[in-house]
């Protein structure tokens, strides 16, 4: 059994026993007047320095212990990222009080579940929407005693004693108490303390609420750190959502270690330009979101002339060539440059990512195809590994060869806080990790306890291999890997990201267990790129029903599945697909809030038309319930086919 | 012109007895409505009752042969439509009426013309009032883009963009004027269902949030029974039925109307 040690970092900013409010009080001295935040508010970027960051920060945290917040209770924020989200964190945590966000999409049954289960004593909702889901969960959980909105549009004739705009309680603030009041209180903070209550996105069953500490925290803003090479100063827009544990390490813990300058973009609809006015260093998506942005680029090729269609199709090709060690010497001192001026820099300014030195992928795998497309652009994109509970595990370091296929190396812990983490993979292809975890999850000790001890390594739960470069590969869940009838193994989470690499696939859901003799697959193809590609070929559709069953549409996806099935063994190929008749949704349940699948429900869904594809009929005559936009049920009748991949030679 | 003791029962524009007649046609015939503080006032009615007509004796397009149109307790009835837009009285038209070649954000910077006193010497030199003013000018127009929710359009030409979307700047250019009234000929005519439940939504904020009153014309019978505080029934020139939706809805007179049957 190989022990995999990790390569520490020597840098100087480290925790050094701080808590996050302590490190904020410690960078408003040294930075004082040097910009911390930047936001855009009526379309112009307006920056606040440290010391601003400081006395807000301080206000917030005087306006929450004038409204009731003790230390050790909780504060509830389901906003968008913006500034007053992260201002209210740090005011809360300033108090001892922990924090807990929610995303703002999510629906009134499973924030109610957040804000009983987390016992939140003040909440904060960006708007009318998120304002009017808190007021109706208020009956049921009595431990919520003031609710304050960020924005007041629409709440102009609300009569709701409980409910405030966060202008008065942060002027309340300012008769309450005092700094040095703030300063005693901020001391008595211990960096083991509880800052932050992050729910798992609960892919099966209610989420459990993850606790982290802020030591946790700024470990792992300190691997990030580490591993990415990341200057003070640099630009970071904060855009992944400060519901996921990855934002509290990125957008809060490293935005105060670093420290970085925060960029809070308007609103969400506007992510996309303003991501090309701010130009960041530093940023994190979830593979869907790189997925969308490539789709952009293909997206706005299809409209461009035969002669730039051609000229990107050279540059992109010549991009990826120069990606090789065997790039001919023509390529890399001639060609090379003139892709990179005509096209590929082009394409990342259009994406906003031409300042970019260090780009994480976190969450679930990207593909291999859409992984080298990006780094063929010129984007030094790195993959992410961890988990909410043990942090962040492995990633690529900066400039070291990227190797699309692994998750990169042990990452380097904050030499304050831990030493250097330790991974070995135990007799179930399990990944085992020594390491600074988590606080356990919140009422739920049983939970944890199955994650096992730092001393015989955590449980990962994850199937994965370390390579001879002392890289991880991930293959896919322990419990995930999946076996058919025969016996034959294969890793369906590997498929799957293979087929959503193209284009034309939003998702892909690989089926297939040991009732089963063969692997078949249920595809969401994208509409607008299928639709384009419909539109090129003058062929009619009139909904995404028709889109998704046109000839043309499935052949193209039977072409895909060929080519992946030729990356697999002959037993664990997907011999028959169809593609679905209406976008999976997360307002049905057939995604979670952060766009994974939720397998089960999928396969409860979809059950006659997976029996179909087993029983070998042409089509199904399926007939789904779906949720519309306003809340009524309907029912989605439609023949959908059953499609037969031809065998890989 | 407004006098303050006029306002203290909330009213802020009047028709009183209207008489409007084009040769032998009477459009209208004694026609008094009441549009007070803080309402949506919806006037409806079949097609040639005379509501349009109405409406520009309201706006100034119109001058009625008798009756008198109040606004703020001041007599109005003589001014010219762009007199009464300049005291408040602010006006949308059917169709749209916004610059196509213009951006969202340089639209609604035209609603401030008449508010603006900066002139051209002012504008070229750059300097002092006529800087501060389109300074000012500038933040109304970011205030109005974010109220409309227009942020990633901002930017964007209005003649690319789609129906719904010109009509909310369109709206946006007349919110810029910053009316004490919002009269609105038929908001709806031409939106699909998405931007028809927009539109009302914020007909609806800037009743809740300036407390604009708001005058409308609608054939959506629908939007109108929604949003409507108060709705005016016209029918062949005369006012036939004033009250909330839900006693216009039940009025047999009303009903008759709308039904086409023969009347007592």
């Amino acid at each position: 059994m190989k022990t995999l040690r990790a390569t520490p970092v020597d840098d100087a900013r480290t925790a050094a026993g701080r808590t996050l409010p302590q490190l904020l009080r410690d960078r408003a001295r040294e930075f004082g007047t040097r910009p911390a935040i930047s936001s855009k508010r009526c379309g112009i970027w307006q920056s606040r320095d440290w010391n601003e960051v400081d006395r807000l920060v301080r206000l917030a945290a005087r306006g929450l212990a004038a409204s009731g917040l003790r230390r050790g209770e909780v504060l509830a924020l389901v906003s968008e990222n913006r500034e007053e989200q992260f201002l209210l964190e740090l005011g809360a945590l300033c108090l001892g009080a922990r924090t807990v966000s929610a995303y703002p999409d999510t629906s009134i049954d499973e924030l109610g579940y957040l804000l009983e289960h987390s016992d939140a004593a003040i909440v904060v909702g960006e708007d009318q929407e998120q304002v009017d889901k808190i007021l109706a969960i208020m009956p049921r959980a009595p431990a919520i005693r003031a609710v304050f909105h960020v924005d007041g549009r629409g709440l102009w004739s609300y009569d709701a004693p409980a409910l405030a705009p966060v202008e008065t309680m942060m002027e309340r603030g300012a008769s309450h108490e005092d700094d040095a009041w703030l300063d005693a209180e901020i001391d008595r903070g211990r960096q083991d303390d509880v800052a932050v209550y992050c729910y798992t996105s609960g892919t099966t069953g209610r989420p459990k609420g993850a606790m982290l500490s802020h030591a946790f925290i700024l470990d792992n803003a300190f691997r990030l750190m580490g591993s990415l090479g990341v200057e003070q100063g640099a630009r970071y827009l904060s855009y992944i959502s400060p519901a996921w544990a990855a934002e509290q390490y990125f957008g809060v813990g490293l935005a105060l270690l670093a420290p970085m300058v925060l960029h809070y973009a308007e609103k969400p609809e506007t992510v996309q330009s303003d991501l090309r006015e701010v130009g960041p260093e530093y940023l994190m998506f979830t593979p869907r979101q790189w997925e969308m942005l490539a789709s952009n680029v293909e997206a706005r090729m299809m409209d461009a002339g035969a002669l730039r269609r051609a000229l990107f199709a050279w540059g992109l090709r010549i991009g990826r060539r120069r990606l090789s060690d065997k790039a001919a010497s023509l390529t890399r001192t001639a060609l090379a440059p003139l892709a990179d001026l005509m096209v590929l820099r082009g394409v990342r300014d259009m994406l906003g990512l031409s300042k970019v030195r260090g780009a994480l992928s976190g969450g679930s795998g990207l593909s291999a195809e859409l992984f080298t497309r990006f780094h063929a652009f010129g984007v030094p994109l790195g993959n992410l590994y961890g988990s909410t509970e043990l942090g962040l595990v492995s990633s690529h370091r900066r400039g070291a060869a990227y190797r699309p296929q692994t998750m990169g190396e042990l990452m380097p812990c904050d030499p304050s806080i831990a030493g250097s983490m330790e991974a070995w993979v135990d007799g179930t292809d399990q990944l085992r990790l020594r390491l600074p975890a988590f606080s356990g999850y919140l009422k739920n000790e049983q939970a944890t306890d199955e994650l096992g001890t730092a001393a015989e390594g955590y449980a990962t739960g994850d199937a994965v291999r370390i390579d001879e470069q002392g890289e991880l590969i991930f293959l896919d869940r322990v419990k995930d890997m999946r076996r058919l009838r025969g016996g034959q193994a294969y890793p369906p989470q590997f498929i799957e990201n293979h087929l959503r690499a193209a284009s034309m696939v939003r998702d892909a859901i690989v089926i297939g267990d040991v009732e089963r003799d063969f692997v078949t697959a249920l595809v969401n193809i994208d509409g607008e790129i299928a639709g384009r590609f419909a539109e090129l070929r003058g062929l009619a559709f009139g909904t995404f029903t028709e889109l998704s069953q046109l000839r043309a549409v499935r052949a193209e996806i039977a072409a895909l599945i060929a080519s992946v099935n030729r990356l697999v063994a002959p037993g664990a190929r997907v011999l028959r697909f169809a593609t679905l008749p209406k976008e999976l949704d997360a307002d049905e349940s057939e995604l979670t809030r952060s766009r994974k699948l939720r397998r089960e429900t999928i396969h409860e869904r979809y059950s006659d038309l997976i029996e179909a594809l087993y029983r070998g009929v042409s089509y199904c005559d399926s007939e789904i319930q779906v949720k519309y936009q306003d809340g009524s049920i309907g029912r989605l009748r439609a023949r959908v086919a059953v499609n037969f991949v031809e065998a890989a030679p | 012109m407004p006098t303050a003791a006029a306002v203290d029962d909330g009213l802020v524009l009047e028709a009183r007895d209207l008489n409007l007649s084009f040769g032998a046609v009477e459009a209208l015939k004694q026609v008094s409505i009441r549009v007070r503080q803080g309402e949506i006032h919806a006037i409806i009615g079949p097609n040639g009752a005379g509501k349009s007509s109405l409406l520009n004796c309201l706006s100034g397009f119109y001058r009625p042969q008798t009756g008198a149109v109040v606004f703020l307790g001041g007599d109005v009835t003589h001014l010219a439509p762009h007199r009464r837009a300049a005291i408040g009285i602010g006006r949308t038209f059917q169709g749209i009426q916004v610059y196509p070649s213009m951006t969202a954000r340089e639209n609604i910077l035209t609603g401030f013309h008449n508010r603006m006193r900066a002139g051209l010497l002012d504008a070229l030199v750059w300097w002092g009032r006529g800087r501060r003013e389109e300074e000012a000018f500038a933040t109304k127009a970011e205030e109005i883009i974010g109220f409309l929710e227009l942020e990633e359009l901002r930017h964007a030409t209005v003649g690319d963009l789609s129906y719904g979307l010109r009509k909310r700047v369109d709206l946006g250019r007349a919110i810029a004027l910053d009316p004490k009234v919002l009269i609105m000929d038929e908001p709806m005519a031409g939106t699909n269902p998405e931007e028809k439940g927009d539109l009302a939504r914020y007909i609806l904020d800037i009743r809740d949030a300036r407390g604009t009153p708001v005058v409308l014309v609608e054939h959506d019978m629908e939007v109108v029974m929604d949003i409507s505080d108060t709705v005016t029934v016209i029918d062949f020139g005369r006012v036939i039925a004033v009250g909330t939706p839900a006693e216009v809805r039940r009025d047999p007179v009303v009903i008759a109307a709308y039904l086409g049957q023969e009347r007592q």
